[in-house]
């Protein structure tokens, strides 16, 4: 499968990256040659200099075997000619716009057939997206929950002396009589999918699949859910700040950012909680007061010395950083927790300081780039196989396939799917009830099947379920 | 070449008035009233036609003649000085009222629809005097100028200026792309309100000459009634209860008809201005039956009180004038919620005079937006009109509005009161007559009337009522000094 990406900045680059690490054929289309060139030794891909809206770059990129097109240039009206262009030289192809107007996600399919774009990428929403779902996921990730509550993935880092370190995973199983799967070892700096016969050490993180009750058993009980979410500080007044003010209120961006479905479960009860928007413009402060009638809109800068105390900050159950200045956002993140904020995430355009988040105290970081890459990504793999979650710093993901009557999966027991080494099936979800998943287990039409694996499994889990060569 | 302009126009809207006063005309003769009376509309009527002759002879060019605010406003002013002096002939001739300056200042109240009156008695008056001051009313309500604009792109003068200047209130919603479409839509609107009202007072068993009058009375709300006894005079509760709907259905904002027409009667339900005007009126109507109830005004329960509360409520709210008791004699509270309603006004957009209620509104949110800000000093907030923002200007006007029509009805006061007339009198007075209400209280109460007052009390308040009805700023600015560099 080829992927014809027009545009070599940070986002494409990241991209061709990632996929060609999956495995993948990547054709990437530049106009400027010095960056053409700086990406042609850096990537193992093809890279085209040239102009992407004219077909002769396309040609030459190879666009008459690729399945998919992905436009990145700064600008959304040539992204979106692209598009058509592509369209009209390879009618099959499943096409990508970033577009930053939210104009055009507004739109209703119907509506913008006629600009041949599949599908048009926001960052400014993807990124909304991406801090909406790592706060129902409790920012804390030793734990992932899942939608139905049946079954709950926690991490620990084995102790001396804790009832798993020492001896044999299927031995442990037998001693503790409790039902568990062990999805991951994390051992030094590599990970591995433990089988009965692997012994843990002392040190290494251990990931357990299980019931809630049986988990709290073995690792002590689970860390609370998100605290109550009555006072949310949001700073900076870009389109993302807006989008999660205007979610946060229960406006119309919150069916976008899939708040609507969310909120009980974040706020804990169907209040919505109170918005302070921090904004150091006053004509940008005019307009988000004019556009959000339910924010308190401040104006004053991030890093005035008595901001959190003036304002009446303290103790915020939230503070989210999304300026556009990323080193002000991670320190005024790291800041707000001296005021005792509960929880403190920051938006950066890279992952530049993603290291850096653990030593400041902040609960998360939202990289535009890269949740860009990873919503493309996505999309790309498409069919019936999603992504659940993604531990970001660790390479690992967590996938959903649906089995349907053209998996020729029906009846085929765990055992025999001939996953790749990485990859481990770690439940299933039949008729909307989850239990872990066993080698006997055969497949039934209908079964979600969670799928644990790592970035170097990616490729040939697609290959197996999606049935797809590359 | 602006004058000549402004010549043309005023002699259209001559020609125009003069063919209302050939039908009050062809009423007196039908009535067979005196030749004098059946003469004193003809005469200026033929004089107005000749004028415009003149006019339009002795100006020649075909040219669309250009028209700045500032001309505009000019026009405006103009326009309703020249009809009420060219409509105060009928009196004058008919020997109704001897003075020029009575009959000017009855022809004033009319075109402003206010509903003052000069006369004790108007039941001695022929009938074709009294459908004569009706019509001033009802011209007068939607504007003189609203139905020249939309009739006279017919003749290729255009005037969105005209209706800047003109225009009942600060927020008429432009309902189609020009403004002649807009005042045509107006005009059948409230063509289409007086025959409903005519049509159920007839029904109610009010005679034709009576439902007519009083529909273009209720409908400009203005206030002149064929009875000395107003409204009152009919002793029905159905009367009473048709009229006092039209007059409140008169005081609200047509564009909001224009929506409930097309089918958009939730965006009309959510206007914000109109949910406070009726809110204004229900308080008023309840605050007053309660006080009347207990100080046993009427025989009767709360029934009696409300009905009576509302129609008095709704009068004052409205500006149109009308009465059903001789509410100075009313308890004090009841007297002082009047006098707080002649504050008040209706909404914007509509015939009703006074500050109007959306001025209110904006001054009531800009001055909680002002604690929040002591609150939070380094906050931004936004002033919002049913989920709109307003722009800062909105409120800075409604703001200056606001003072500019306290010193004005201050300096009226002064003025009425210089004759030697008591606070009351002077201050009901001056608030009756800008905000074009008509009755006030003490001496120029629901049964007493204007004529005693000296000529130029008479004067000040006959501009007044101009100001008013021209909300202040169109006349007031022909005084600045801006206004007359070049």
């Amino acid at each position: 499968m080829r992927t014809v990406i027009l545009g070599a900045g940070t986002t494409g680059l990241q991209l061709a990256k990632w996929l060609a690490s999956e495995g993948k054929d990547v054709a990437l289309i530049e106009r400027d040659p010095d960056i053409a060139r700086v990406a042609a030794n850096a990537l193992d891909c093809l890279v085209v200099e040239g102009d992407g809206s004219q077909p002769e770059a396309l040609e030459r990129a190879g666009i008459a075997k690729a399945q998919a097109f992905v436009a990145l240039t700064g600008s959304d009206e040539l992204n979106i000619v692209t598009c058509s262009v592509a369209a009209a030289e390879q009618p099959g192809l499943r096409r990508i716009a970033r577009v930053r107007n939210s104009y055009f996600t507004s739109l209703a399919p119907s509506r913008r057939s006629f600009m041949g774009v599949d599908r048009f990428i926001n960052p400014d929403i993807e990124t909304a997206r991406a801090f909406v779902s790592l706060l129902s996921q409790g920012l804390d990730s030793s734990i992932v929950r899942f939608s139905d509550e049946d079954l709950v993935l926690r991490s620990s880092r084995l102790a001396q002396g804790s009832p798993f370190a020492g001896r044999s995973l299927r031995e442990s199983r037998a001693a503790l009589g409790l039902s568990f799967l062990a999805a991951a070892l994390e051992r030094g700096r590599g990970i591995e999918i433990p089988s009965g016969d692997t012994v843990p050490d002392p040190g290494d993180v251990i990931y357990l699949l299980g019931a809630p009750r049986d988990l709290d058993e073995l690792l002590g009980e689970e860390p609370s859910a998100l605290p109550r979410m009555g006072k949310v500080v949001l700073a900076g007044g870009g389109p993302v700040v807006r989008l999660l003010a205007e979610g946060l209120a229960g406006g119309a961006a919150a069916a976008t950012l899939g708040l609507a479905r969310e909120a009980k479960g974040l706020f804990g009860s169907t209040r919505r909680p109170s918005v302070a928007v921090v904004e150091s413009s006053m004509a940008a402060c005019k307009l988000l007061a004019r556009d959000l009638p339910g924010a308190l809109v401040l104006n004053r800068e991030l890093s005035d010395e008595d901001l959190f105390l003036e304002e009446g900050l303290t103790g915020a159950d939230l503070f989210v950083a999304a300026t556009e200045d990323q080193e002000l956002n991670l320190l005024s993140a790291s800041r707000a927790k001296l005021f005792g904020v509960e929880r403190s995430l920051a938006l950066s355009e890279n992952n530049a300081y993603s290291p850096l988040v653990e030593r400041l105290g902040i609960d998360g970081v939202i990289s535009v780039k890269s949740n860009v890459v990873a919503s493309i990504v996505e999309y790309l793999r498409g069919g019936n196989l999603t992504t659940l979650h993604s531990f970001y710093d660790r390479g690992l993901k967590i996938l959903e396939f649906t089995v349907t009557e053209h998996s020729r999966l029906d009846e085929v027991p765990i055992r025999e799917l001939d996953l790749p080494k990485g990859a481990l099936v770690i439940f299933i979800n039949r008729r909307g009830r989850s239990s872990l998943a066993t080698g006997d287990t055969r497949l039934v039409v209908g079964d979600r099947l969670g799928i644990f694996t790592s970035m170097d499994a990616i490729r040939k889990v697609e290959e197996l379920f999606l049935g797809r060569d590359a | 070449m602006k004058a000549k302009a402004i010549l043309k126009l005023l002699a259209l809207l001559l020609v125009m008035l003069s063919a209302f006063m050939l039908s009050s005309a062809a009423v007196a003769s039908y009535y067979r009233e005196s030749v004098r009376v059946v003469e004193s509309f003809v005469l200026p009527a033929v004089g107005c036609i000749l004028f415009a002759v003149a006019v339009f002879a002795l100006t020649p060019g075909k040219e669309r003649p250009y028209f700045s605010a500032k001309s505009g406003y000019l026009f405006v002013s103009l326009a309703w000085v020249a009809a009420s002096a060219v409509g105060a002939l009928p009196f004058l001739l008919s020997g109704t009222i001897p003075s020029f300056t009575d009959a000017f200042f009855e022809t004033m109240s009319g075109f402003t629809t206010t509903g003052a009156t000069v006369f004790a008695d108007v039941e001695v008056l022929p009938r074709s005097i009294l459908l004569w001051r009706s019509t001033t009313h009802w011209l007068g309500g939607m504007g003189i100028v609203v139905l020249t604009v939309a009739i006279f792109p017919l003749l290729g003068l255009g005037g969105l200026q005209l209706v800047e200047a003109e225009a009942p209130g600060p927020s008429v919603d432009k309902i189609t792309p020009h403004m002649s479409g807009t005042s045509k839509r107006f005009w059948l609107i409230y063509v289409m309100l007086s025959a409903t009202e005519a049509g159920l007072l007839f029904l109610g068993g009010m005679g034709l000459f009576d439902a007519v009058n009083h529909t273009f009375a209720t409908m400009a709300t203005g206030g002149f009634s064929t009875r000395n006894a107003s409204v009152g005079y009919f002793k029905s509760g159905y009367v009473d209860a048709v009229i006092t709907a039209f007059m409140v259905l008169a005081g609200m904002n047509f564009s909001l008809f224009y929506k409930v027409a097309k089918g958009r009667i939730k965006e009309a339900l959510r206007d914000p201005e109109l949910r406070v005007y009726l809110s204004i009126f229900l308080g008023g109507s309840l605050l007053i039956a309660f006080d009347l109830l207990r100080n046993r005004v009427f025989g009767g329960g709360f029934g009696t009180a409300f009905r009576y509360g509302a129609f008095q409520s709704a009068t004052v709210l409205t500006t149109t004038g009308f009465a059903t008791a001789d509410f100075d004699l009313w308890p004090p509270f009841s007297r002082t919620v009047l006098v707080a309603l002649m504050f008040v006004g209706g909404c914007s957009g509509s015939t009703a005079g006074g500050v109007k209620v959306v001025r209110y509104l904006m001054l009531l949110k800009q001055s909680l937006t002002e604690l929040k800000y002591l609150v939070f000093p380094r906050g931004v907030f936004a002033v919002r009109l049913g989920g709109t923002p307003v722009r800062k200007m909105m409120i800075f006007d409604a703001a200056s509005f606001f003072f500019l029509y306290l010193a004005t009805a201050m300096a009226c006061t002064l003025v009425v009161s210089s004759a030697g007339y008591g606070f009351e009198t002077s201050f009901t007075a001056a608030l009756a007559t800008l905000g074009n209400i008509g009755p006030g209280l003490g001496l120029v109460g629901p049964v007493r009337n204007y004529g005693h007052f000296p000529a130029y009390v008479k004067w000040a308040l006959s501009f007044a009522m101009l100001a008013g009805r021209l909300e202040l700023y169109t006349v007031f600015v022909l005084f600045s000094p801006e206004y007359r560099r070049r």
